[in-house]
């Protein structure tokens, strides 16, 4: 008998098909899946935001009166790994817009039982709570955002997400229900979502506060619109219908002006985050690119919108993370590149990658996490670090 | 993106399911894991939906997915993207059983997971060297020598025995 009527005839057994009734939820995969689309665009901002204070102007691809001259490039990054305590790893996710606080969270770093969410004060280990286990066998907590004060917000994952917010070591649930807890500014207020299925964004004014639902264009149409993030002066960036969208501090809104970009293909812009006066977003396009549409600098262009002026502006090409095998985390816009050093561990077992998770405002820190992918067999490895530049 | 591209991926997943349960249950033999692991593959679709809707084969795309998804829940990446942060609470597993079909899973699962998966697309899902090739992106020829690894695996496993004969 070959192996071909061997295999066959030894896995036959096993051929059946699955008796029970699927418990797939195809609405959550698609709010789960949206919110996917803004969280790893979130990295790759956070290196652009980076890169663009060094900037000049860059490809103008709207005229502007008196431009705003950008922050000096810092000349050169270090590395560290911030201290863990206790846990074998974890990663941060959340910087300050003063560099001083980081969170992070042991999710995914092979730990049992619920994650542990940390926060970095100056590169001190000061909080190391157990997230809230809600269910049994569940617990992990994804932090998103932290301020001034060392408030951080975050949303737990056990698949009826609910809001919470992190500030002395003592976790406290964000009113309202089930939701995400997306941004926190240095006043305090909190953005995100609120709702048992359809999520509209909302705002709460403290940690303490109801939710207030922000306001809503006539043509909002229920699901896919979310609250992102919320600038020092209370601007509000978030997407309707998937298009991005805009709450100012005087109480207007609406969407932002068009994509001025020639060409008949059609162009998406998925908004991340609020810094120094700028929305920074991703550029892409589920249309191929005809001969007669100029080209873009990648595949993935990161464009930022001036609030001011109600411009655009080409912010370079998109870094995601360097690729595992890789010793250099390096960003690049429009020919600027700026390498941050890989943190090396001392005896990695498999491909080590890097990624940039965020940065203060004065882009002199940055932080992000440093994996060892593993090997087959091997646990991988997560370290959060600060390269401070 | 808009009402159209979400209908698009509606219209999609929902003619899919079946398809893409049954597979991920031949994969892992468990009813939860699969659904588990459909459930994160059609999240992975729908981030990148709008970029993949075009491309000439869907389902191929989307069956590379599941069943790398079922490679990354063996290795279990602190990177990967889960809806849950841990293993859901799951009933106690069944006692130990001589039956067939629970010897041969048990057997399966101690071989290298590419290997599992190798074995069940090409003998369970009834797959070409070439389309297993494809859906683990590798070489016909890693292809077969996975295949000849986990067979003489599964017997050295199970001794040499057929059908019947467990």
């Amino acid at each position: 008998m070959n192996d071909e009527e061997y295999g066959h005839r030894l896995l036959q057994p096993l051929r059946q098909e699955p008796a029970g009734p699927p418990a797939i939820d195809v609405a959550r995969a698609m709010r789960e899946g949206h919110r996917r689309r803004s969280r790893r665009w979130w990295a790759a901002s956070s290196a652009v935001a980076l890169l663009a204070t060094g900037l000049t102007g860059g490809l103008l691809v709207a005229d502007r009166d008196e431009p705003r001259p950008d922050r000096i490039l810092p000349a050169g990054c270090t590395v560290a790994a911030l201290p863990t305590g206790s846990h074998k790893g974890a990663h941060a996710s959340g910087i300050d817009a003063t560099g001083a606080w980081i969170v992070g969270s042991t999710d995914f770093v092979g730990e049992p039982g619920p994650s542990s969410i940390l926060v970095w004060h100056n590169g001190a280990l000061v909080t190391d709570v157990k997230a809230p286990n809600r269910r049994k066998g569940t617990g992990g907590m994804r932090m998103a955002d932290i301020n001034a004060s060392g408030v951080a917000v975050g949303t737990n994952n056990d698949g009826w997400s609910e809001p919470y917010v992190v500030e002395g070591g003592r976790f406290r649930k964000l009113a309202g229900g089930a939701g995400d807890a997306n941004a926190i500014n240095d006043a305090g207020v909190i953005v995100g979502t609120v709702g048992p299925s359809e999520r509209p964004p909302v705002r709460w004014a403290s940690s303490d506060a109801e939710p207030e639902p922000l306001p809503l264009p006539d043509d909002y149409r229920g699901s896919f619109s979310t609250a992102i993030d919320i600038a020092a002066d209370g601007t509000i960036v978030g997407t309707i219908n998937l298009r991005p969208y805009l709450w100012w501090p005087d109480g207007t809104h609406g969407y932002l002006e068009p994509l001025p970009i020639p060409g008949r293909r059609k162009y998406e812009f998925e908004p991340s985050a609020i810094r120094n006066g700028w929305v920074y977003g991703k550029v892409w396009s589920s249309e191929s690119r005809r001969e007669s549409d100029p080209p873009l600098p990648g595949d993935s262009t990161a464009f930022r919108y001036e609030l001011r002026t109600r411009t655009w502006q080409v912010a370079g090409a998109v870094l995601k993370s360097s690729p595992p095998g890789t010793t250099e985390t390096t960003t690049y816009a429009n020919g600027t590149v700026l390498s941050l050093p890989s943190y090396q561990f001392p005896a990695p077992v498999g491909p080590v990658q890097s990624m940039v998770r965020s940065i203060s405002d004065d882009a002199r820190t940055v932080t992000g996490t440093t994996a060892d992918t593993g090997r087959e067999g091997v646990m991988p490895q997560a370290m959060p670090v600060i390269w401070r530049c | 993106m808009n009402d159209e591209t979400d209908a698009g991926y509606l219209e999609y997943v929902s003619g899919r399911i079946p398809a893409l349960r049954r597979l991920a249950y031949l994969l892992g033999g468990d009813e939860h894991q699969a659904d588990d692991l459909v459930q994160e593959t059609i999240t992975k679709l729908y981030a990148k939906w709008p970029r993949i809707a075009k491309v000439e084969n869907v389902d191929a795309y989307v069956h590379t997915m599941l069943v790398r998804a079922f490679l990354d829940e063996k290795r279990r990446g602190w990177w990967r993207v889960s809806l849950r942060g841990a293993p859901p609470e799951r009933p106690a597993p069944a006692p130990p059983s001589s039956d067939e079909k629970t010897v041969l899973r048990a057997a399966l699962k101690r071989i290298p997971a590419r290997q599992q998966a190798v074995l069940v697309l090409r003998f369970l899902c009834d797959r070409s060297v070439a389309d297993v090739a494809q859906l683990l992106g590798c070489s016909e020829g890693t292809v077969k020598s996975q295949t000849s690894h986990g067979l003489n695996a599964l017997r050295r496993i199970l001794g040499d025995r057929v059908g019947g004969a467990l």
